[in-house]
């Protein structure tokens, strides 16, 4: 096992949270707004009557209204001068390829996390989830934005530019659910849409997968409890082929080389730096990049045996008291199996030749002496 | 009486220069071990730069009820382990406690690879020993930078120490019991011990035995229940005995009987150092060591001592020592108790009624 990292990184920093009142549906095979775009393709069209007689067994003629309407909300389809309901390129679309339709899922306020501040780190997720979320708590931490502003462009606001221009188009997103990934539509009630923004503090944890690949390992939600949800959803996402302009240009100018499964190679100077703090068995390096503070934690691995012993003296003790030679060992012998080496030539005679050569800093003088004792006086 | 201004002079500028010394011989060294029997003033050993500290005292010091009464510093308050763990032990020191263990001694180069390098100091780790800024008076200690081949034997003998299971750990702490066999004990040539082969009190009285004019000897404590303390009244018949020891309640009685056997004694505060000094107008030899005149040093326990043949240049300091506090110190004569004054003045009496007649005063 060489140097190689693996790294995870912890990023600790804002995030907006967008919130507009509108329709949200949802993209559901085998629903009953598919029946009405089927029904809508058999009669060439049709009306308030036929789907209540249809669908309805004629008891139910205001939801057979409310339904076309929705349709219609949902660009599924559109209203003819002769009162009847026929569907659009889209809603033929659905109805062929996808055998889908826009079911209602909800409507109200609605908010949206918009990852523009992820930016540095996922370029290909400008929104992440939406989800409807009674958040009536902190009323002071939101304030207006004026979405025409947002619409014409804010490099501030990247990601929902892009989320209000799709509104405005109608077009749909992608969005989290708990654990499952779904179509998403949004209808804002009014237009332009009136937009409320607030900033939430977000503690994200990822992982390399790959070459500039990243697993989401944990998101929490410091604040706005009620988007835990959320986290759900994103943890085990996998941002591919992303962030080049970080987790590849960065981390190279930095001193790791991307090798092949997710591994980064530190060089020896970047080891050897004081930035550079190798605990027991991780290699952390911290970092501020796109507003984020971030910590890189990376399993390490030891070329040789004596490598290993240099490491442990030097940043795996404890100060775990007064120990006997076999305690020593032991311990020792964990650390070598963590850095990737077989601990099996480890003797108190190579032990005893590391502290010749490396100090462990972080002891005291108490601390140090009573980690020698057994080296000094059972060796 | 004694001349108590001019020893508290004596005693304080050897505290300075003593701490300044140890300091100086110790700091920078790898290595190092502190013997002591118990420690109030961590300074000292916070001062010193050496990179790894071991530190040996008694487990049993400060559950002795006397124990400000045994301490050379009457206002020290000695560390017990809750205060080392906070202190000394917290970041400066491993500390352990044997039981007994009243041996002085500063060791550097504990390894094999290692230039062995000791001192015997007579001085516990207190104010009194070390400290002459404070307002504590000071004792009279002696501090003897020991040869090569001693610091081997010393090296030695902390070794096989510090491999016994100690009585106390302090930080974490532990109570270990001694149990199961120590390691073999090296053998000594220089080094002389009470604990475990009593080498110390063969030695002291060989010493005793080998006086041939003076026998000079100092002491903290001093009783007469002991086989040393029953040669050295025997040699005060046949050599000039002098003895300095400290001022304390505890020892009258027992000074008493040397001084009615003959011996100069000689009272002086805070007397702290031991040494056993023969000869020292002719051919001086001696043993300077950790034991009081004891049974309870001189029996038993963890004490340690040099011996000093003629012609070792150290013998000049050492006299110096004994030479410059005695100098200093006035000679005690015990007032007679009152009942021995009645029956002195019967027997004075006695004589009087039984010279009379051939005085023929009748």
């Amino acid at each position: 096992m060489s140097n190689a990292l693996q790294i995870s990184a912890s990023w600790t920093g804002k995030m907006y949270v967008a919130a507009l009142a509108g329709h949200l549906s949802l993209y559901r095979p085998d629903s009953h707004a598919l029946a009405l775009l089927q029904l809508a393709d058999t009669f060439g069209g049709t009306t308030v009557e036929e789907v209540d007689r249809v669908l309805l067994a004629g008891q139910r003629r205001q939801i057979a209204r409310r339904m076309l309407e929705q349709s219609v909300r949902d660009r599924a389809l559109f209203l003819r001068d002769d009162g009847r309901y026929e569907l659009t390129e889209w809603g033929r679309a659905s109805l062929k390829e996808d055998k889908a339709a826009w079911v209602e899922h909800a409507e109200g306020a609605w908010m949206t996390l918009v990852g523009d501040q992820l930016a540095p780190l996922f370029a290909s997720l400008p929104v992440i989830p939406i989800a409807a979320l009674d958040e009536k708590a902190d009323a002071d931490e939101w304030s207006s934005l004026p979405s025409e502003v947002i619409m014409a462009g804010d490099a501030r606001y990247p990601g929902l530019t892009t989320l209000l221009r799709s509104l405005a188009t109608g077009s749909s997103f992608n969005a989290w659910f708990g654990q499952r990934q779904e179509k998403l539509l949004i209808n804002p009630l009014s237009n332009p849409p009136k937009i409320r923004i607030r900033e939430v503090r977000v503690e994200l944890r990822v992982s390399s997968a790959g070459k500039g690949s990243w697993q989401i390992k944990g998101i929490e939600f410091l604040q706005m409890k009620s988007l835990a949800k959320l986290a759900h959803g994103l943890v085990g996402q996998t941002a591919a082929g992303v962030a080049s302009e970080f987790f590849d240009s960065y981390l190279l100018r930095s001193g790791y080389a991307p090798l092949a499964g997710g591994l980064y190679l530190p060089s020896e100077e970047k080891l050897a730096s004081a930035s550079v703090t190798l605990q027991r068995r991780v290699f952390m390096h911290h970092l501020s990049v796109g507003g984020w503070d971030v910590s890189l934690i990376g399993r390490v691995g030891a070329s040789h045996l004596d490598q290993a012993l240099d490491w442990f003296v030097q940043y795996g003790l404890k100060d775990s008291g007064v120990q006997s030679m076999p305690g020593l060992l032991k311990e020792a012998a964990a650390y070598v199996s963590s850095v990737g080496l077989d601990p099996a030539g480890l003797q108190p005679s190579t032990l005893r030749g590391a502290f010749a050569r490396m100090r462990p800093a972080h002891l005291n003088r108490a601390a140090l002496s009573r980690v020698l004792y057994p080296l000094y006086f059972e060796a | 009486m004694s001349k108590p201004s001019e020893l508290a002079t004596l005693a304080r500028e050897d505290a300075a220069r003593h701490r300044a010394q140890l300091l100086e011989l110790f700091s920078g060294r790898p290595n190092c071990v502190v013997g002591a029997f118990c420690l109030a003033d961590e300074s000292l050993l916070r001062e010193l730069t050496t990179e790894v500290l071991y530190l040996n005292i008694a487990s049993n010091n400060h559950q002795a009820k006397d124990r400000v009464a045994s301490s050379p510093d009457h206002r020290a308050k000695l560390k017990g382990p809750a205060q080392l763990k906070d202190g000394l032990a917290g970041d400066a020191a491993m500390v352990r406690g044997y039981p007994n263990h009243h041996a002085k001694y500063w060791l550097a180069g504990l390894l094999d690879e290692e230039t062995p390098f000791g001192v015997l100091f007579s001085g516990d780790l207190t104010a009194s020993a070390m400290d002459a800024t404070g307002e504590v008076a000071n004792s009279h200690e002696l501090l003897l930078v020991l040869e090569y081949a001693e610091a081997l034997e010393l090296r030695s003998f902390v070794r096989w120490l510090m491999m016994a299971k100690p009585r106390t750990e302090v930080l974490p702490r532990r109570e270990l019991l001694l149990s199961g066999s120590l390691p073999r004990l090296p053998t000594f040539r220089k080094l002389v011990l009470t604990s475990p082969n009593k080498t110390l009190k063969r030695e002291i009285l060989a010493l005793i035995a080998s006086a041939r004019e003076t026998l000079d000897v100092t002491t903290w404590a001093v009783d007469s229940d002991n086989e040393v303390f029953a040669q050295l009244k025997s040699a005060a018949k046949r050599v000039r005995v002098r003895l300095l020891a400290h001022e304390e309640p505890a020892n009258r009685r027992a000074l008493e009987e040397l001084a009615q056997a003959g011996a100069e004694v000689r009272f002086c505060p805070r007397m702290h150092a031991k040494v056993w000094l023969a000869d020292r107008d002719a051919a001086p030899s001696a043993l300077v060591a950790s034991a009081n005149l004891l049974a309870d040093g001189l029996e038993e326990g963890y004490e340690l001592g040099v011996r000093l043949e003629p012609g070792d240049a150290r013998l000049a300091a050492v006299t110096s020592f004994v030479v410059g506090r005695e100098a200093a110190a006035s000679r005690w004569v015990p007032t007679a108790a009152p009942a021995e004054k009645v029956v002195r003045s019967l027997q004075q009496l006695d004589k009087v009624v039984r010279v009379a007649p051939r005085l023929k005063l009748f």
